[in-house]
């Protein structure tokens, strides 16, 4: 009896084996709930931002000198057509800053590569208000959108984070 | 039998139970999330062809069909073999199924199919045509393609077709009889070039540019046809195979080719270093970063003097990011409509088949320069096999 033991192991083995590398079927695709996007489909495919990202569209830069707030000039746009955002800026106490000096630069942290423009930060019609333009986000997922402020003799920075699908 | 053996039969049995089991199971229902994903990238979501601001007669049919006679016409070439159809051959998606074009000689890029191609922002495999009629001029005064001049150009246009030419584009005016003649070719045909007055030189440049948007205007009437995939994000859920299926799931899911294969034609039109090996160490093609420059100073682009757009038209060339560095061998994103009758693969054909672009993909090798964005998938061979029938889907 001893005999059959060998062949049923190695049988027993060789069918894990298959079962676990080759006949697996996909599941569902899962649907990570991600927040800050809009729309059934997110999650598919993009990898996950961080845990707590902050998504907020409107932040106090690092050294709380000012006071920024983005949007898109459309609401509908298409991220990967080149296009423009609106951005307000305000000071800590919470006046408008027109005449900044503003560079936009910016990239996808997960992917270790840059905008795939190089926007330009225009004055708006509004005392305080800008217009980003020259944006495009080629890949859905996480970008980081980072606004230079020099507004007379106050320098700072802040960085937005988009997850766009 | 001993209490052991009784024990790994019986475990026997139960796995080859599950086995059977995992066989049987059909796929899982496609979700509304999944249908919803399948219409992004199909073509129930190609918008209308947005028009071309920087060609005047892109959209007229007349320039149209003289493009397609031109596109055809071997007679611009110096030995009066090759058009650009002889690589961008009808029959076969207008590529050639060649690891590298062949004209005169043989260039260093594998030839790209002209399906939708009206729909990119920029052109070529490093972008270095920021439209489709700047593009058009390039393979005409390559020395392995046509191998021709804008000089010559100009004088057949007036010979062959001045009646089609002068409808659209007004009177032909006296040109000169160089022979061959521009900035761009052999030395003596540099020379030529160099001995024409200014006025000589732009009344060539223009007609040479016209030239290429008729061609242009004819190559933006060659659309992606309907597939499978097409008739399955349409609602035909029997229209893929449950392996199919599958593939379609790593497709938008575990493997991330939508992450750059993205939209109705399956790209982000952009440009990505995914680790392609290079014939030649150190690599002679620097891809995007090689292009940069030179888009942006060549008198065809949207802003030169042969451009119909008016400068706010051309934000793509107006915002592009000019610093070469993160662009080292990265190349185009190319459409995936129709890529199984396309082999073989990458931007000098290095791969010969779907199988093998997947495990590239899978492995995830750096390539001899640059900056490599992809990391390895670790798909299962069945996961391969999947992904490459839904290519063929497409």
């Amino acid at each position: 009896m001893k005999k059959i033991l060998l062949p049923l192991a190695l049988l027993l083995v060789a069918l894990a084996y298959f079962v676990i590398t080759k006949q697996m079927r996909p599941a569902p695709a899962p649907m990570g709930g991600m927040s800050g996007m809009s729309g059934g489909m997110s999650g598919m495919a993009m990898q996950p931002a961080p845990a707590g990202l902050d998504l907020a569209r409107k932040r106090r830069s690092d050294a709380g000198l000012f006071v920024a707030e983005i949007a898109p000039q459309s609401p509908d746009f298409d991220r990967n057509t080149i296009h423009a955002w609106r951005l307000t800026l305000k000071d800590a106490a919470g006046n408008p800053v027109s005449g900044a000096e503003i560079k936009a630069d910016g990239g996808m942290p997960q992917h270790n590569h840059g905008l795939p423009t190089r926007p330009e930060v225009t004055p708006g019609a509004e005392p305080g208000q800008y217009l980003i333009r020259g944006l495009r986000f080629h890949m859905p997922g996480w970008w980081e959108l980072r606004l230079d402020v020099a507004a007379g003799a106050q320098h700072d920075s802040l960085t937005f984070n988009l997850m766009l699908e | 039998m001993t209490r052991g053996a009784k024990i790994l039969l019986a475990l026997a049995l139960l796995a080859g139970a599950g086995w059977l089991f995992w066989q049987m199971r059909g796929p899982a229902p496609v979700s509304d999330s999944e249908r919803a994903m399948a219409r992004r990238l199909s073509l129930i979501s190609l918008p209308p062809l947005p028009p071309d601001p920087s060609n005047a007669v892109a959209d007229d049919p007349r320039a149209a069909a003289l493009g397609e006679a031109l596109f055809n016409d071997t007679g611009f070439s110096s030995n009066g073999a090759v058009a650009c159809a002889t690589c961008h051959q009808p029959d076969k998606q207008f590529q050639d199924g060649l690891p590298l074009g062949r004209g005169l000689g043989t260039t260093a890029r594998r030839t790209m199919p002209l399906a939708g191609v009206a729909r990119d922002a920029w052109f070529f495999w490093d972008g270095r045509a920021d439209s489709l009629w700047a593009q058009a001029l390039g393979p005409v005064e390559s020395a392995v393609e046509h191998d021709f001049t804008r000089a010559e150009v100009a004088r057949r246009i007036a010979a062959e077709y001045r009646a089609p030419y002068e409808a659209l584009f007004g009177p032909l005016p006296d040109l000169p009889e160089t022979g061959p003649a521009s900035p761009l070719g052999s030395e003596s045909a540099r020379a030529r070039w160099a001995a024409l007055a200014p006025a000589q030189q732009q009344a060539i440049n223009r007609i040479f540019a016209n030239f290429a948007k008729s061609i242009a205007a004819y190559e933006r009437t060659i659309a992606p046809q309907e597939t499978r995939f097409d008739r399955f994000a349409a609602g035909d859920a029997g229209a893929l195979s449950p392996e199919e299926l599958r593939g379609f799931r790593l497709f938008v899911g575990k493997a991330h080719c939508v992450n750059c294969h993205n939209g109705p034609r399956m790209s982000d039109d952009f440009f990505h270093n995914t680790g392609v090996k290079s014939p030649h160490t150190p690599p002679t093609d620097h891809g995007r970063a090689g292009a940069l420059a030179r888009v942006a100073s060549d008198p065809f682009n949207c802003l030169g003097p042969y451009s119909d757009a008016a400068p706010e038209d051309c934000a793509e060339l107006r915002y592009m990011a000019r610093d070469p560095a993160p662009f080292e061998r990265a190349f185009k994103t190319p459409s995936l409509r129709g890529v199984a009758g396309r082999a073989p693969y990458m931007h000098a054909g290095q791969i010969r088949t779907l199988s093998g672009v997947v495990e590239h993909y899978n492995r995830a090798i750096p390539g001899p320069s640059g900056h490599m964005e992809l990391s390895p998938l670790n798909l299962t061979s069945g996961e391969k096999a999947a992904l490459v029938a839904f290519l063929k889907a497409l």
